[in-house]
């Protein structure tokens, strides 16, 4: 009885060991796998690759390589969910982590730090940028104080902390961040690298931003070779650089060329993405724009309209894309004597931001991790 | 039996050869695309 219950006890202590690591290793393959079919712009399947690695780990991870792995696991996952348009789920999914990573590695170590990066990207894009920037400099700090400051890793923050100021419209402030990714990245891993070329069109948009067209767009399309010889025609790093290659046509009057660009990068987004994600609607928007300015009303109409209700659906009411859409389809209604209409989505908009002045002081109000 | 625990042993070992824990991670670089917006406005 006595020697059963140690050999029971060893074979119980023996599978622990093998599945701590075991485990890990499996969950990294899966990890890979995912990145791979995120690339390809396969968001489901990668997805699914996600779950199976959370699955494969269990729920306590208690030692450091099974906690590791959950924390990337749910990182990844909530990086697929922000890439999908799905804000909120990602949040959750990083909050998740960081609880984890907090426990396991303390609040220093580069985990919690890599988790604090992300959570900034999804704030960035609900339109949370005091937070965003809050986090980015957090994590900033711990990646640089870890990895030092030539690393590619606090690239990819510089190159956030431009888009940020981007996002924000005050691009001449996120040149120096955007520059300084380039100048690390490229050192570290070379000018055909797909990061790399992510910082050089990151740049582009900023320069772009400034009306500094003849700089940025040979840029864009040095990011748009790149990418497409990395990825194929159909990858999302496409679409958004088709996208901004568009409004910098229609800005410099190439009102064609601007559609074609507008067509492409739709009909990526469209599919990659579904109908109702709000970088389509972004695109939807711009290409409303230009048809409005080449006196192609009604198909604009039909355009803002659809882009609205992505945004309204998808986007918190205080979000500035949203408050960008409604009043360029109001400048539509206005130029076409339709003052009641235009004055209804004028007052819709400005509800709105007084709700979203509320909603973002409780934002504020949240404790960070 | 202490053939049977080398070779799960073994195949441990090879897995993580093969998997090395640094996994790659979703890409967390945002995008910095252009929304038109009317001067008029």
């Amino acid at each position: 009885m006595h020697l059963k219950q140690t050999l029971s006890s060893l074979g119980r202590r023996g599978l622990r060991v093998l599945v701590g690591t075991v485990a890990p290793a499996l969950s990294s393959a899966l990890l890979r796998l995912a990145k791979t079919h995120e690339d390809r712009g396969e968001y489901a399947k990668a997805q699914k690759l996600c779950e199976r690695s959370l699955r494969v780990l269990g729920s306590a991870p208690s030692k450091p390589a099974l906690g590791r792995s959950r924390v990337r696991s749910l990182s990844h996952l909530a990086t697929l969910e922000r890439i999908q348009g799905r804000y909120d789920r990602a949040e959750a999914l990083l909050r998740e982590a960081l609880a984890i990573a907090a426990t396991v590695f303390g609040p220093r170590d580069l985990e919690p730090s890599a988790l604090l990066h992300n959570l900034a990207v999804g704030h960035k894009y609900q339109g949370r940028f005091s937070e965003a920037k809050r986090l980015y400099l957090k994590s900033l700090a711990i990646t640089r104080q870890v990895l030092g400051p030539e690393h590619p890793e606090v690239a990819s923050i510089y190159h956030n902390l431009g888009g940020l100021e981007h996002a924000r419209g005050r691009f001449a402030r996120g040149e120096p961040f955007a520059r300084r990714a380039v100048r690390i990245r490229e050192k570290a891993l070379g000018a055909e690298h797909p990061d790399v070329a992510a910082d050089v069109a990151a740049l582009a948009a900023i320069l772009d931003g400034q009306g500094r067209y003849e700089e940025s767009e040979p840029l864009y399309r040095r990011a748009l070779a790149v990418f497409e010889r990395r990825f194929g025609p159909e990858h999302y790093e496409l679409a958004v650089n088709f996208n901004n290659l568009g409004a910098l046509c229609q800005a410099t009057g190439r009102d064609a060329e601007a559609e074609r660009f507008y067509r492409r990068a739709l009909a990526i987004k469209e599919k990659i993405l579904g109908l109702d994600h709000p970088d389509v609607a972004m695109t939807l928007n711009n290409l409303a724009m230009l048809y409005r300015s080449l006196g192609r009303a009604r198909e604009a109409e039909a355009l803002y309209q659809r882009a609205l209700a992505i945004f309204e659906k998808t986007l918190a009411p205080t979000h500035p894309k949203l408050a960008t859409c409604r009043a360029n389809y109001a400048g539509l209604l206005r130029a076409e004597k339709r003052d009641a209409e235009a004055l209804k989505l004028e007052a819709l908009a400005l509800t709105d931001a007084r709700l979203g002045s509320a909603m973002q002081s409780s934002y504020q109000d949240r404790p960070q991790s | 039996m202490m053939k049977l625990i080398a070779t799960v042993f073994g195949l441990v070992a090879v897995a993580a050869a093969v998997f090395p824990l640094v996994a790659e991670a979703g890409s967390n670089l945002n995008h910095n695309e252009t929304l038109v917006r009317d001067r008029h406005n």
